[in-house]
């Protein structure tokens, strides 16, 4: 059975109910009242915030922050060349006859590095976001320890 | 005028949005042109393997012409090309090399399109592949881009630039999508319209009973489409079981498609895989809301098709084109992040009047912008004032 739909009313503004929506949500924000994907965002600016003051490539770094695996070293790679011609083709050749050889002994040594990156990524990543975490925390605390405050003070004295 | 439209693949079976507006646009105008289609054999878009044998074929009564994949293509190869022109230093020749790389391989493809010389104009779809960046310039001035354009980022790259500049003219689905192509090449001298594209609603599918059918309680939120990251469906599936986890009334969140990733096991997430499009259509009816995560849409026919039905939709505004055609019909909410998904899909949940009036929205929206007669009228009117005269281009 079908939902019913409405006659052709007057339009709907969307954008002042998004407007809405939006500012019940800044007002929770104000009070400290972050969900986690909120505190999330918040770690993400400060990560992105020290790669800046790290000045690291900035393409790098949104790598980095991404939610893919694909800034950390890898064993596979492109064979190419700037020299054009026959050289340049030779030297193609060369390089793929050489590569099984050359990653039969980097391969190893490669992936291990990249589980290490892995580790301290994560470990790095975690820490910022539980610091982030623990001051939203800390805001909400403060914001009801000044509303008790407040209703303290309106309350007459016995 | 005799079109030949240039596409990737072609056939009933392919599923992908640039490849059934081809269809769709090609069978209409068939009706006052005389249309072709040329394409390569393949059916997978992954791979791009031959399927269909290579040679005349027809399609609804298209004729069609099949060309051979001289090269299926290597995941390993793409990703490692892709890697070098989306994160590292690189030259035009590895963009060039991206496309390659891309597919659908077929260099007899693009040989033969100049060979045609009967031809007034080649309608090419999607900027991206392989038969349209190596076919479209040798017949540029009877060519006609269809780009399909997303907001991802291959349209940044600076090998399109030229390509967006070369055509004849353009046929847009959306102004969101003209405005980013226009901003990345500074093409706005060449000719454009933005066409959209008309909806079929598969007849029989008021006979449907979905809930019945599938075992659907009287209210459920529902995604159609692929289920795969690129379109934001892991996000969708962290973002629901949270509601749930917050408010466990919120209606059961209800799939269709093909899974390219896991499917949460959750009581109130049900697949139900692949559908009719009578099921489609009547799931489409029965649901309070259609949700679209997706962030890269050039055109989102399911969304047309959800207000096409009188359904309104929740999309995620990080797609500027979904955004822009639910401030421009009133048809649907937009969010940005989890916390105004749960708000806006509670408030559409809990409030059956306002579902009305943007459903209500919606489908006058479709009716009045996507109505295959608009679309149509629109198309020829443009191909008409663009297509060369005879003596021009040959």
């Amino acid at each position: 059975m079908p939902e019913p739909t409405g006659p052709e009313g007057p339009p709907v503004d969307v954008v002042r109910i998004m407007k809405e929506i939006r500012e019940s949500i800044q007002k929770k924000r104000e009070e400290g009242l972050y969900t986690d994907e909120e505190v999330e965002s918040l770690a993400g600016m400060r990560l992105r915030a020290y790669g800046e003051e790290a000045r690291i490539d900035g393409k790098l770094l949104e790598r980095l922050l991404g939610a893919t695996h694909d800034w950390n070293i890898s064993v596979d790679y492109l064979i190419r060349t700037t020299r054009p011609g026959l050289a340049g083709r030779a030297l193609i050749l060369t390089k793929r006859l050489v590569r099984p050889f050359v990653r039969l002994y980097t391969d190893h040594l490669l992936n291990r590095q990249a589980q290490i990156n892995l580790y301290f990524a994560h470990l790095l990543h975690n820490n910022v976001r539980e610091t982030a975490r623990l001051q939203v925390e800390l805001q909400a605390l403060r914001h009801r320890c000044e509303v008790l405050e407040r209703e303290r003070g309106a309350r007459p004295a016995r | 005028m005799r079109l030949c439209f240039v596409i990737q693949r072609y056939g009933p079976e392919v599923a992908g949005g640039s490849e059934l507006h081809c269809r769709w646009l090609a069978g209409r105008l068939a009706r006052r042109h005389q249309v072709e289609v040329a394409t390569t054999c393949a059916l997978d878009y992954l791979e791009w393997r031959d399927h269909y044998p290579p040679g005349p074929d027809r399609v609804e009564g298209i004729p069609v012409t099949r060309y051979p994949v001289a090269r299926p293509r290597s995941e390993r190869r793409f990703a490692l090309v892709s890697d070098l022109v989306f994160h590292e230093e690189h030259s035009l020749a590895d963009e060039r090399e991206w496309v390659v790389e891309n597919g659908p391989f077929s260099p007899e493809l693009v040989r033969s399109l100049p060979r045609r010389r009967d031809v007034d104009l080649f309608v090419f779809y999607s900027y991206r592949y392989y038969q349209t960046f190596f076919g479209l310039p040798p017949v540029a001035s009877r060519a006609v881009l269809v780009p399909t354009a997303e907001e991802d980022p291959a349209i940044e790259l600076p090998v399109f630039a030229g390509l967006f500049r070369a055509p004849r003219g353009i046929l847009y689905l959306t102004p969101e999508e003209r405005s980013l192509v226009q901003g990345v090449s500074g093409n706005s001298d060449v000719p454009g319209v933005v066409v959209g594209s008309g909806i079929n609603v598969a007849e029989g599918w008021e006979a449907v009973d979905v809930k019945t059918r599938f075992g659907l309680p009287p209210h459920y939120v529902l995604y159609v489409g692929r289920i795969d990251r690129n379109k934001g469906a892991d996000r969708l599936f962290s973002h629901y079981k949270r509601l749930q986890a917050e408010w466990p009334e919120a209606p059961p969140l209800v799939l269709v498609g093909k899974p390219a990733l896991e499917i949460p096991v959750h009581p109130k997430i049900v697949h139900l895989g692949f559908v009719s499009e009578a099921e489609k259509f009547a799931l489409l009816a029965g649901c309070e809301v259609l949700v679209m995560p997706s962030a890269y849409e050039s055109l989102s026919v399911i969304v047309l098709e959800a207000w096409a039905m009188g359904r309104p939709v929740l999309v995620n505004s990080a797609c500027r084109v979904l955004e822009g055609q639910c401030v421009r019909s009133g048809g649907g909410l937009f969010y940005r992040g989890y916390s105004e998904f749960a708000a806006a899909l509670r408030m559409l949940a809990d409030d059956a009047r306002l579902r009305a009036a943007l459903g209500a929205a919606g489908k006058a929206y479709v009716r009045r912008e996507y109505d295959w007669d608009v679309v149509e009228d629109r198309t020829s009117r443009f191909l008409a004032s663009i297509a060369p005269r005879h003596e021009e281009a040959r």
